[in-house]
């Protein structure tokens, strides 16, 4: 018998799929009618249809992200008594873009609206797309300047926008005039108020055919549908605590610091998943924080397709996941906080960790399916201006999306085509761009070895070359972070991706150059083979600044993390990769060790065992033993013997996260700690931990992490394996050449190797002397 | 020219059979199946126009000799793309872009994969190029997206590119430059250089092919042209060699999925890509014109999908952008939606939830439903229509099928009805309750998005399981009929038939007008001059159509018609300033040389406009922008007249053959069984009742009642 719903199945599902299509038609209309280049090319609009308290009940999304921020929107009308005083009649709209509220930042705006049936208020309608410019103190709705939330343009707490039916003029009025692209707001702004009309017509009619006291009841049930499935699907998950962090160096265009996230998700008997930040920075007076409503969503979109991809799309889903973050951190920032780059910043990298996560307990449940390392976040060239005919504009150029997936259970990522908040990744062409803004391409091309390099190699990134053309006054920015640190991790023992770095070389002759005959710049590494110390270097953050047709930027998107030590990876694979132009010989040669020849691409397989082998051997003679490693670094801590950034950032951290000082003093107490190698002598294999670890059990039921291939033990199963490796701390651009390594004194890539075979079985992108972490606690 | 030829023949090759129409002279016709035979479509070809020809009790030889026309739809474009088996070639692109289709836009991740299963991420990659990285050429040039050249083209890097992909051994090279659709100068010169170069080399051009804004899907077709192209070409040759052999000498007419056919010797092989489909949409339009019908709508539900083609007043739409196994394309498609619901849709219980699922994944024709008993374990739709009775076991497609209803009853019971603690019968009822439903909402959903209103359209039910299903996903849509036809499962074939020659083609103009003066109260624009079109736009839009047009005149002379015998239509695609969506509109005129022409053009964007998304929405304060011009042309030929017969009486009983069991409503109720061959003109059906036939099998419900027209096409309607 189906356990979960108590309405007759058949119709349950009839009704379904009717609220589905009517959703659907609605967010059609919203993009075709839609002013903004990423609704259209990237799907970036969502409708949805909530219950009386504002639980969402079903949506239809390209940006799922969105699933709770109307909620909490519905949620502060409800609790701000707007019946009271400001009235809540049939025909009204409540636009709301405070993203403290709900959303993810300024430019996304949603519009909500009370559904009636009957002259009964019954639930709400709500929508959403991003707008892209809001009035904020650079042109285009993200702000690298800002410091403060009130740099970020206009802040639409739940403004009536419609009264019974009409558009109140004022508020229109008020909107343009805040705005430097009046059109575009007023276009979007009538799009979605077309699409809660249109909404509510359809389910108007679902609610006649059905009955109201069916489409109460059914509703209800698709709520608590999704979350019993989310939490069937948690209970599939391994049962413990699992860890994974990031770092970035981004507060905004002028102040860098180090700053790190650290989640822990715990997974329950009762499939409940708690999330908790136990090591987090706190926020900075810069763009790249978070709000916690931005925060859920991104947390839930990631959860969405990774995990719940076959259950109902809806808030109950929500209830599966308690999510307890610090107030006041970077990702959980105050109502003054600037929050512009959260979604595609600091929130995508918070989602690149959640992968991790599920990929770390999906692989010991063996859902191999549900595998993928972090996966990129978004660097974005912003443009604006007048064009050839004089007329405002503004946009993000979409080719910002060229990100990669992270590797899988048994493949690569995707190259360029993984979006995080967006399963169905769009990012238009160039000539689509060159028609909405004044921009002009000279290459869209991938980044050769921009993937985390392994044994399944991470998702390669694009990059994208362009000029201003054909404008009266233009201006060019840029959304990023990246100058100095890769913000994406790798896994079990495969690498972060490249760095992803901004360009501009001003006053470049290269149409003249052109159209002599000579060669111009279609890459990164073109531009600083044809202009050089011409090429400025400038942070990503970079803020809206006038271009002129001489200028060219040059912006690359991130790559996805690798999977697995590089030394196992296929060698017909680093073939291909390099006849794709996605690999280089040089990354074939010093980082996958194998002898191929430059011309013919031919390898010589005796060769590569070779050289394989010495760098097996050159491991065993470099790695440090965990606990002599975790001693020389409590040393450099007491002697605060650091780079300037990482001391800057060990004070602030220190100062601020208990969880940070705690694994500071845990390392002291190891460092110290008198060890001895276990003799266990194992009769079963009791689970695999990652692919290099797995959990073996002795005559005597005890339990110990043993290596895969070799079968040394680490250390008891309830131990961090980790801190019994050999540990290398390895200068990035040892394996990212040149300005695609992060800069080590931000930070290095910590390896760890089995002191038994010397398989590279976990890397750690962190700055140095930071606690090594302890990924998974396995409840056994 | 002959006149004693008498025949009229039309085949189209689908995924498991081939089916054929041979046409007499009065109108009346015999239908032909084969297996397709995929490795060689021509085996098929034939033994398909010879099985129809048993049914006149002729020889294929004897019908091929007497017949007028032969048209034909292929899949042989198709299937190359879907597998891959095509040439070596190579791509020449503009320097900086050598990884357009490589990166795919992203959107090949996910392109052709059903939402539900591409939601998840890391199920999903992308397809194997058609030209791997290797053999994609840059060179340096670049035009702006007016057609101004900034870089002029470096004819060295096109030298050393053609020399380095010939000493690759490619067998063709595609020619793809950023902003060609409006300035095509640097394409064609690389046309020339070739040409000195490596004269024999197959060289397809973009702008020739597609001159449409979006370098990736404008790459896609100019690549696929060359890639289904050998095939094509290679089965036409076939074809026509032995056709030359059986004494047939009027020409091959090849279905284009823009909907009209061509000769078989100049198609484009790219416009025959997805042109299957397309046979019911023709056959639609040919029945609207028959009855007098403004709007209609076909809907075929086929093995494992429910394609839907709307023909409104002013016609179906074209697709932007269409999707052919798992690229994206730009050549011309006429607008069919498809959806992943047929008789091979496979039904399960939702792990999660408990609930009934029905499709998206289909049996397809192998293994197919269980009760095919060629090797399927999963119930789906047909399996769920035999056991409730709606289809004979022993009568599937004439009794040239045998099902096996005992192992269907069996799986059904074990996989759904007793984990719901149902009947078997109540589970195969919920199955097709659940897929007819979810046809219905797609159905409305694709007239609302349309702005269209299903009141005023009159659908028609074809493909294999259409006339089981129509009454389900017709109901309470408010169609004014519901027609099937005595011919659905073939009726694909029959549509070409009725087709004409046509020829469709496009251009990207970009003209813009900016602060046009409007009607503050009714919002629409008041147009007093020229003056806000720049001289350079109106030049643009005025030299392009005269380019389609002179184009299209001369492929329609090489298809043997005059200037005179060709109709031409002027589809535009036009927004507001500042939006990203066009709206298309027939325009009244194609050339813009005064103010009424101007205002005509404008006129007529506002209306759709507003028919579209309402008087609220329209914005003139952005102005407005020309993204797309196209062209139709379309020529004549000797399409089938069907008869008209005189009524005879509203009395079915003698077509009565039978009588059985069929589940509706939760109960098993007596329903007739009719002959579709016996039932005659005037006849009246109440359901419940099967009307069955060697190409259709319509089910009516204990609701509604079917009347026989004129036509001898079944009329449902209700009780």
């Amino acid at each position: 018998m189906n356990n979960c719903i108590h309405i007759d199945p058949i119709e349950y599902e009839l009704f379904y799929n009717r609220l589905h299509e009517a959703l659907f038609d609605a967010k059609e209309a919203i993009k075709l009618l839609s002013a903004s280049e990423i609704v259209r090319e990237a799907n970036e609009a969502m409708q949805c249809v909530c219950r009386p308290d504002g639980e969402t009940i079903l949506m239809s999304a390209g940006l799922l992200a969105h699933v709770a921020s109307i909620t909490h929107n519905i949620r502060y009308i409800i609790a701000d008594k707007y019946e009271e005083d400001i009235g809540i009649y049939e025909g009204d709209q409540f636009i709301c873009n405070d993203c403290h509220l709900g959303g993810m930042h300024i430019p996304d705006m949603m519009i909500i609206a009370p559904l009636f049936y009957k002259d009964k208020h019954i639930g709400w309608l709500g929508n959403g797309t991003h707008v892209p410019e809001v009035g904020a103190i650079e042109p285009g709705g993200m702000p690298a300047t800002a410091t403060e939330f009130w740099h970020e343009g206009i802040c639409l707490p739940g403004v009536k926008i419609v009264e019974r039916g009409k558009v109140k003029r004022d508020i229109m009025n008020m909107m343009r005039r805040a705005v430097r692209d009046p059109r575009g707001i007023d276009i979007d702004t009538r799009a979605k108020i077309a699409g809660n009309e249109r909404a509510r017509t359809h389910i108007i009619k679902i609610i006649d055919e059905f009955g109201i006291d069916f489409y109460m009841a059914a509703s209800s049930q698709l709520v608590k549908d999704a979350e019993a499935q989310a939490k069937r699907k948690i209970k599939q998950l391994a049962k413990g605590k699992f860890r994974a962090r990031c770092f970035t160096d981004c507060v905004n265009s002028t102040l860098q610091k180090l700053r790190m996230v650290e989640l822990a998700i715990e997974i329950t008997e009762d499939g409940m998943m708690n999330i908790t930040a136990p090591v987090v920075s706190p926020q900075a007076a810069g763009y790249n924080n978070a709000a916690y409503p931005a925060l859920e969503g991104l947390i839930f979109c990631t959860l969405l397709w990774q995990l719940f991809y076959d259950a109902r799309w809806n808030t109950g889903c929500l209830k599966a996941l308690n999510i307890d973050i610090p107030k006041g951190s970077m990702i959980s920032a105050d109502q003054s906080a600037a929050v512009a780059y959260a979604p595609v910043g600091i929130g995508m990298q918070v989602m690149g960790i959640v992968n991790e996560l599920i990929t770390r307990s999906s692989f010991i449940a063996s859902n191999f399916n549900d595998m993928i390392a972090p996966c990129a976040f978004l660097n974005v060239i912003l443009a604006g201006g007048l064009d050839r005919y004089g007329r405002n504009c503004a946009a993000a150029i979409t080719s910002c999306m060229m990100t990669g997936g992270g590797a899988r259970y048994d493949k690569d990522g995707q190259d360029t085509s993984v979006t995080e908040w967006n399963p169905w990744t769009d990012f238009g062409d160039a000539e689509g761009n060159e028609v909405k803004v004044p921009i002009f391409h000279l290459g869209r091309r991938h980044i050769v070895d921009s993937g985390g390099a392994g044994k399944y190699r991470g998702g390669s990134a694009g990059e994208t070359i362009v000029s201003v053309h054909a404008s009266p006054f233009a201006v060019v920015g840029h959304l990023g972070s990246g100058g100095y640190v890769s913000g994406v991790q790798g896994i079990y023992g495969g690498y972060p991706p490249a760095k992803a770095s901004l360009f501009i070389a001003r006053d470049a002759d290269f149409r003249e150059r052109g159209k002599r005959g000579e060669s111009i710049p279609h890459s990164t590494e073109e531009l600083l083979q044809i202009y050089g110390n011409k090429v400025q270097k400038p942070y990503p953050a970079y803020p809206m600044t006038p271009a002129s047709e001489n200028d060219i930027i040059a912006s690359q998107c991130w790559g996805g993390g690798g999977s697995g030590d590089p030394l196992e990876r296929d060698t017909e694979a680093i073939v291909n990769d390099i006849r794709n132009k996605l690999t280089s010989l040089d990354m074939a040669k010093d980082v996958y060790c194998i002898a191929v020849d430059p011309e013919t691409l031919e390898v010589d397989k005796v060769e590569t065992q070779k050289m394989r082998a010495a760098k097996k051997k050159k491991r065993l003679y470099e790695g440090i033993p965990g606990q002599k490693f975790v001693s020389q670094m409590v040393e450099k801590r007491e002697k605060r013997d650091f780079s300037k950034p990482v001391l800057d950032f060990f004070d602030e951290i220190s100062a601020y996260s208990d969880g940070f000082r705690e694994q500071l003093t845990f390392e002291k107490e190891f460092a110290k700690k008198e060890l001895s190698k276990p003799d266990v002598k194992p009769v079963r294999e009791v689970l695999k931990l990652t692919p290099y670890v797995k959990i073996v059990e002795d005559a005597k039921g005890d339990k110990y992490a043993a290596c895969s291939n070799c079968s040394h033990v680490y250390c008891s199963a309830y131990e961090n394996f980790k801190l019994y490796a050999l540990i290398y701390d390895r200068d990035p651009k040892d394996i990212q050449r040149d300005y695609l390594g992060p800069d080590k004194d931000w930070m290095i890539y910590r390896e760890f190797y089995c002191p038994g075979c010397s398989s590279q079985i976990e890397v750690e992108a962190t700055p140095s002397c930071t606690p090594i972490l302890h990924n998974i606690e396995i409840k056994l | 020219m002959a006149e004693d030829k008498k025949y009229l023949i039309y085949l189209d090759t689908g995924g498991t059979f081939s089916d054929c129409v041979i046409i007499k002279e009065d109108g009346s016709f015999v239908s032909g199946k084969a297996s397709t035979t995929p490795d060689n479509l021509a085996t098929c070809f034939f033994n398909c126009i010879e099985n129809a020809a048993q049914q006149l009790g002729k020889g294929l030889i004897d019908v091929l000799k007497n017949c007028k026309l032969l048209g034909f739809g292929t899949t042989a474009g198709t299937n190359a793309l879907l597998t891959l088996q095509g040439p070596k070639l190579g791509l020449i692109t503009t320097a900086g872009f050598e990884d357009t289709t490589i990166m795919m836009r992203g959107v090949g991740r996910w392109a052709g994969i059903h939402p539900s299963i591409s939601m998840h991420v890391p199920d999903t990659d992308k397809p194997q190029p058609l030209v791997p990285r290797s053999l994609i050429k840059g060179v340096t040039e670049r035009i702006d997206n007016i057609g101004e050249v900034v870089i002029p083209l470096n004819e060295h890097d096109v030298v050393n590119a053609v020399k380095e992909l010939i000493k690759e051994e490619v067998e063709g090279i595609a020619v793809c430059l950023l902003c060609s659709y409006v300035n095509s100068a640097h394409e064609k010169r690389i046309g020339e250089i070739i040409e000195q170069i490596a004269p024999d080399m197959q060289v397809s051009l973009s702008y020739v092919v597609s001159p449409l804004i979006r370098e990736y899907s404008r790459s896609n077709s100019t690549i696929a042209d060359l890639f289904v192209g050998k095939a094509v070409r290679r089965l036409f040759k076939n074809i026509k060699h032995k056709l030359d052999d059986y004494g047939y000498d009027r020409p091959l007419l090849v279905m284009q999925a823009a909907g009209g056919l061509s000769r078989s010797e100049v198609v484009r092989p790219i416009t025959t890509l997805h042109s299957g489909p397309v046979g019911g949409l023709t056959g639609v339009e040919s029945f609207m014109k028959l009855y007098g019908y403004k709007n209609g709508v076909g809907s075929d539900v086929g093995g494992t999908s429910f394609d839907v083609s709307i023909v409104p007043e002013d016609g179906a739409k074209f697709l932007r952008e269409p999707v052919v196994g798992r690229y994206n394309l730009q050549n011309p498609m006429r607008e069919i939606l498809t959806f992943g619901a047929g008789g091979g849709t496979i039904a399960y219980i939702d792990k999660l939830s408990g609930t009934l699922r029905v499709g998206p994944k289909s049996a397809g024709s192998t293994p197919g439903p269980v009760c095919y008993d060629k090797g399927g374990t999963q119930p789906t739709v047909t399996d769920a229509d035999v056991i409730m009775g709606r289809i004979d076991p022993d009568y599937f497609l004439g009794g040239t099928i045998k099902l096996n209803k005992e192992k269907a009853v069996r799986a059904m019971k074990e996989i759904i009805a007793d984990p719901l603690g149902m009947t078997v019968l109540d589970a195969a009822e919920a199955i097709c309750l659940v897929v007819d439903s979810y046809m219905k909402d797609v159905l409305n959903t694709a007239f609302t998005t349309r702005g269209l209103d299903p009141r005023e359209f009159i659908l028609f039910a074809f493909g294999g399981a259409g006339p089981v299903h129509c009454a389900g996903y017709s109901k309470d849509l408010g169609f004014q009929k519901v027609i099937s036809m005595p011919y659905s499962a073939t009726f694909s074939a029959f549509g070409a038939s009725t087709a004409n020659v046509l020829h469709r083609y496009e251009s990207s103009p970009f003209a813009v007008m900016t602060n046009i003066e409007f009607d503050k109260s009714t919002r629409r624009f008041r147009i007093a001059g020229l003056e806000r079109l720049p001289r350079e736009d109106i030049e643009r839009f005025n030299r392009m159509y005269k380019d389609l047009e002179r184009r299209c005149f001369e492929d329609m002379e090489a298809e043997g018609f005059a200037k005179k015998a060709v109709k031409l239509v002027y589809p535009v695609r036009i927004r507001y300033g500042g939006q990203l969506d066009e709206v298309e509109f027939m325009s009244p005129v194609n050339q813009i040389n005064t103010t009424d022409d101007l205002k005509a053009i404008l006129t007529a964007f506002e209306s759709e406009y507003v028919r579209l998304f309402s008087e609220g929405a329209l914005y003139p304060e952005g102005g407005v922008e020309i993204m797309g011009i196209a062209l139709q042309g379309s020529a004549v030929v000797t399409t089938p007249v069907i008869p008209e017969k005189h009524f005879v009486s509203d009395d079915p009983g003698p077509a009565i053959k039978s009588e059985r069991d069929v589940y509706f409503n939760g109960k098993n109720i007596s329903a007739r069984v009719f002959d579709m061959n016996k039932v005659q003109v005037g006849n009246i059906i109440f359901g419940p009742a099967i009307i069955e036939g060697v190409d259709t099998n319509l089910v009516v419900p204990p609701d509604r009642k079917v009347t026989i027209d004129q036509y001898m096409n079944m009329v449902m309607g209700d009780i």
